[in-house]
């Protein structure tokens, strides 16, 4: 696996995770915390702009076409990771989440 | 192989080591051999094991062993495919409300959930593997507007491709020319080494051979509208040169350059090994969509019958039961059993390959008929069961019958094999979660249906 194809998986996952939790219903699996209106909207919008910026790596590396169906495929793929961590180790989902914000960040700035 | 109708040979490659040889034999099957690299000798049968492998899983994808009738049977069922995802949609009310939800244990509620879930986060995957899967037989499926303008449909892709048509037989004796130079010309027209040559028809005056050009997977990586390979076709009585397909960009017109690109996406042709894990992953959601489905549908009924079928009904939902065990569990034990078979079948049989299959559909039919033979919940648990042994074992096997095991493959760089050993071991294990979780459902029925239903009447 590429670099960047480890880029687009971490930001996939980690915008993928920022989406459900701004739903209450996952967020309560989590946290005790409830998030405000702007909260939420502003978790909605990082998590989309994480959506898009995973599509940047493979659009560099694969071009415009392949990496669009590349993109999408991670993004099937982590999402269906996803949903199992959050089914099964709630907790676990969201520090993976970080995990994967975190280690993308580090590869963007070994680059 | 003197009276073919059609041979073909092959260079090694990096997969393939040593000379590969194609050809139709005297009732028009088609044959293949390996010429060793050093004496031009046939391999021994125990270097060169005849196997189906893997291509079992891919004729059975789309023609079911059954070549034209399989073709149409798999295409139908594809339509069905279609025609459920898109309904699929269309009924389900809350598709982003309930996105990420899966709620496990919870009985109808937890089946319904892994089927939505499966489906909606890989639907753009299903749709296009669906699609596509009928774009790449359109000739076959949709043959009615050729053949409203062309009594014979080979004119039509012969204009279509600008090339020339193929030469039917004249029953007039000819040589064939030396094949060695034709296949250097061909190198210099298509300025790169060539991989494969054939020839049809030798030894008559309408012999014709076709050299194609070498190719690395790796160079057309990323490209979903692949490059040409390049061929040259000469006729093989004299050596005129009837045609050049030169290699580099693909200039067959729009329609043929679509059909390309969604065979190329259908093949996952494009982007190594990470593209086809994903597409693996994808697949598997596909086959968990339809075993939840299919499951969903007698769980729901069995809280409350619809009654659909009168006074059958109850047969009829037995029917579908057995229907279901042997399509989910029994494939799924047929498939694992397959692996084994390749193994344990004597190398030294007479059409081996064709063992291998026989051999999987047989105990399929043996999955049915333990599935009409047993309860419901007792099946499922003996199958996935059979399931587990056999994908644990395996491994132990490969060891026993090979000497090869994951540290080895290991040790060898040899990956895919690796890959390979690995799977078979994740499933098995889950696998074996499931039949744990069976067991516990078989002995105490009470305690497990209990919270269930309590559940339910709170969701």
């Amino acid at each position: 696996m590429s670099v960047a194809m480890m880029m687009s998986v971490a930001l996939c996952y980690a915008a993928m995770s920022g989406l459900s939790l701004a739903m209450p219903r996952h967020l309560m699996d989590v946290t005790d915390r409830r998030l405000t209106a702007t909260q939420i909207r502003v978790l909605r919008w990082t998590a989309s702009l994480v959506l898009i910026l995973a599509y940047l790596p493979m659009w560099q590396v694969w071009g415009a076409g392949t990496g669009f169906v590349i993109w999408v495929s991670i993004l099937s793929v982590t999402s269906v990771v996803l949903v199992l961590l959050l089914s099964y180790w709630p907790k676990w989902a969201v520090r993976i989440a970080f995990l994967m914000m975190l280690s993308a960040s580090v590869l963007w700035l070994m680059q | 192989m003197p009276d073919s109708q059609f041979w073909g040979i092959g260079l090694p490659t990096e997969t393939g080591p040593g000379i590969r040889l194609f050809w139709r034999d005297e009732q028009n099957e088609f044959q293949h051999a390996l010429l060793s690299l050093d004496d031009g000798e046939l391999m021994p049968a125990a270097e060169n094991r005849e196997t189906e492998g893997g291509h079992h899983f891919v004729h059975m994808h789309y023609e079911f062993h059954a070549g034209m009738a399989g073709i149409w049977f798999v295409g139908f069922f594809t339509m069905i495919m279609l025609v459920a995802l898109i309904s699929g949609i269309i009924i389900h009310k809350r598709i982003f409300k309930d996105f990420f939800t899966f709620r496990q244990k919870k009985g109808q509620r937890s089946w319904l959930d892994g089927h939505n879930a499966s489906a909606v986060l890989t639907l753009p995957f299903q749709l296009m593997i669906a699609y596509t899967g009928l774009v790449v037989f359109l000739s076959i499926y949709m043959p009615a507007g050729v053949l409203a303008n062309y009594s014979n449909p080979q004119v039509f892709f012969s204009e279509l491709l600008d090339e020339p048509m193929h030469r039917a037989e004249t029953g007039v004796n000819a040589d064939v020319v030396d094949l060695s130079i034709l296949f250097q010309r061909a190198e210099v027209m298509m300025g790169k080494p060539g991989r494969f040559m054939n020839v049809e028809h030798p030894g008559d005056s309408s012999a014709v051979t076709k050299v194609f050009g070498w190719f690395d997977e790796k160079d057309y990586e990323g490209q979903l509208l692949r490059d040409e390979i390049g061929s040259v076709q000469f006729d093989a009585t004299n050596g005129d040169v009837m045609h050049l397909n030169p290699p580099g960009e693909y200039d067959k017109g729009t329609p043929m350059a679509s059909q390309r690109v969604m065979r190329i996406m259908h093949f996952a042709n494009f982007g190594g090994y990470s593209v086809r894990w994903l597409y693996f992953i994808m697949g598997m959601a596909g086959a968990l969509m339809m075993a939840t489905g299919a499951i969903l549908f007698l769980v729901k009924r069995r809280q409350k019958s619809l009654n659909e079928f009168g006074s059958q009904t109850a047969r009829v939902y037995r029917v579908i039961e057995v229907l279901n065990i042997a399509a989910i569990s029994g494939l799924a034990v047929a498939c694992m059993a397959y692996f084994w078979l390749n193994r344990l079948i004597p190398v030294d049989i007479a059409d081996r390959a064709s063992w291998e299959i026989k051999g999987f559909f047989y105990l399929w039919l043996a999955m049915l008929f333990h599935a009409a033979c047993r309860p419901g919940m007792k099946a499922w648990f003996e199958q996935w069961s059979v399931f587990t042994l056999l994908a644990l074992l395996l491994p132990v096997m490969n060891l026993l019958t090979t000497g090869h095991w994951l540290p080895s493959y290991w040790l060898a760089g040899d990956w895919s094999s690796v890959g390979f050993e690995v799977t078979v071991l994740v499933f098995g294990l889950m696998s074996l979660g499931l039949v744990l979780f069976l067991r516990r459902k078989l002995t105490a029925p009470e305690r497990y249906s209990k919270p269930a239903k309590r559940s339910e009447a709170i969701s």
